[in-house]
């Protein structure tokens, strides 16, 4: 297989996967944005969009292109009230990193797996509260934040288990080898 | 040579990869800094995809709303002997209350009816169902199912059974966008009463939102009703908002009455602030239909002539 044919775009199992790909983020979006509870006091829910993304990322980079990312990123931006711009531009250099990681991670365990998604949603989470403060906009409390990583971190061998064994995403052969 | 050539397709694409990355950076940051500065363009770039995806939004949440209720429900259940005799001990004092509301309702009705009172209804509403809330830690807000087809405008309150909820700060055509009282940007003119104190409600993302600025903060007691005052003509005055609470630190703060933890309807509310009088009026003088003048020295002229 040479790069061109890994990278033709009329390769109809890639587009497949990019639209059940855009199909579940906007699945997780809306169920992330769910009124279950509104008092302030109410527990964030988990970032699941960066669970689906980086799952997808490292199995199928290939249907999993920036352009992709960065829309769902934004869409969810726009749709719940995250800084408009700030959870895009987290989002997109975790799913770029995991990428980088994904040969190393693929022969290792989920553990090595689970840590890794979780110290990037740690970053990812950190960055987004880094850019409110660098805009001189009122930061949540840090409790908050630390909840929502904290319930991220639960959420991920969740999404994990649903979307090897209910969509048949696995590390493809290459990888493992 | 196919090699080569396959070596350097592979490099041009890293390198078009990069670029194309580094551009969304700099559109995210772009985006950032127009949020930061409530860009009404990016707020009606919101808008108009909240409008596009609300009905699916609305849709796909039902199922695990659904089992969400379910299980709050049955949390309700197990608490069913606690609730029912805190439920009695509520009926009982209730009871009394009713008749003495029934009175004051009957002297009122007389009051009114000799000093030909015109109450002003100019506040109509629009009941909505909540769909969407921010899910994360970074603002309190909400999407309600309507918009400006249904009559709602930029800037009216929210209510549900009990008090204020909030305000739409964005207006799409089939949904709008709620400012909770606990989020960090939200300030509201409010009176405390009784004494009609004066004070500003600023949320603080905690429960219950501080009171600043108080008029007279010696002379408020714990308990005591939080109303929005009207000032600014957002709200309409009167509407019953917390009750005032002390803290150990010694700032005042108001318990909500919305019940935020089961909020599913919200009315938002269109009011039109009655005419407001803040220009005098200017010299009435004999012989109308002239030229009209405010210089006192014409005045003065008209009245020697």
């Amino acid at each position: 297989m040479t790069v061109t044919d890994r990278l033709d775009p009329l390769d109809t199992g890639r587009l497949a996967r990019m639209v059940l790909l855009v199909a579940l983020g906007f699945a997780v979006i809306c169920i992330e944005a769910m009124p279950l509870g509104l008092q302030a006091t109410a527990r964030p829910s988990p970032d699941l969009l960066l669970c689906l993304v980086a799952f997808w990322s490292l199995r199928r980079p290939g249907s999993a292109p920036a352009v992709v990312i960065f829309a769902l990123a934004l869409s969810r931006d726009f749709l719940t009230d995250v800084p408009v711009g700030a959870g895009a531009i987290t989002l997109l250099l975790i799913s770029e990193l995991l990428k980088l990681r994904r040969r190393a991670l693929a022969r290792s365990n989920f553990a090595m797996e689970w840590i890794t998604v979780t110290l990037g949603a740690t970053l990812a989470i950190a960055l987004q509260w880094f850019l409110v403060v660098l805009m001189l906009a009122q930061p949540p409390y840090l409790i908050d934040l630390w909840h929502q990583v904290i319930y991220t971190m639960m959420a991920y061998p969740l999404m994990a288990l649903l979307l090897r064994y209910v969509l048949c995403i696995s590390w493809t052969r290459t990888e493992t080898v | 040579m196919a090699l080569g050539n396959s070596s350097a397709e592979s490099s041009l694409i890293r390198t078009v990869h990069r670029v194309l990355l580094g551009l969304m950076l700099v559109v995210s940051l772009i985006l950032l800094i127009l949020w930061r500065t409530d860009n009404p363009r990016l707020e009606r770039m919101r808008m108009s995809l909240i409008d596009a995806a609300a009905p699916s939004m609305a849709w796909a949440g039902r199922p695990v709303e659904f089992v969400w209720n379910v299980a709050r429900d049955y949390q309700n259940f197990l608490d069913v002997y606690e609730q029912n005799k805190s439920l009695r001990r509520e009926i009982q004092s209730l009871k009394a209350w009713r008749e003495q509301a029934r009175l004051l309702e009957e002297e009122n009705a007389q009051l009114r009816a000799l000093n030909n009172v015109r109450i002003a209804t100019r506040t109509t509403f629009v009941t909505g169902d909540i769909i969407a809330d921010s899910g994360g830690p970074f603002l309190q807000s909400a999407l309600v199912n309507v918009g400006r087809s249904d009559g709602v405008e930029d800037g009216s309150a929210a209510v549900d059974g009990h008090g204020l909820v909030g305000r739409v700060v964005g207006l799409g055509e089939r949904a709008s966008r709620l400012l909770l009282l606990t989020d960090f940007s939200s300030r509201v003119p409010v009176v405390i009463q009784p004494g009609a104190r004066r004070a500003v409600l600023s949320g603080d993302g905690t429960a219950a939102p501080k009171l600043e600025f108080i008029d007279g903060s010696d002379r408020i007691t714990p308990g005591d009703l939080v109303e929005t005052s009207g000032d600014g003509g957002v709200f309409p005055p009167d509407l019953p908002v917390g009750r005032v609470v002390s803290t150990p630190s010694g700032t005042w703060r108001a318990a909500l009455l919305a019940d935020y933890a089961r909020l599913e309807f919200v009315r938002l509310l269109r009011y039109e602030p009655d005419t407001v009088i803040d220009v005098p009026g200017g010299l009435v003088r004999p012989g109308d239909g002239e030229e009209f003048s405010n210089d006192p020295l014409d005045a003065l002229v008209g009245a020697v002539e």
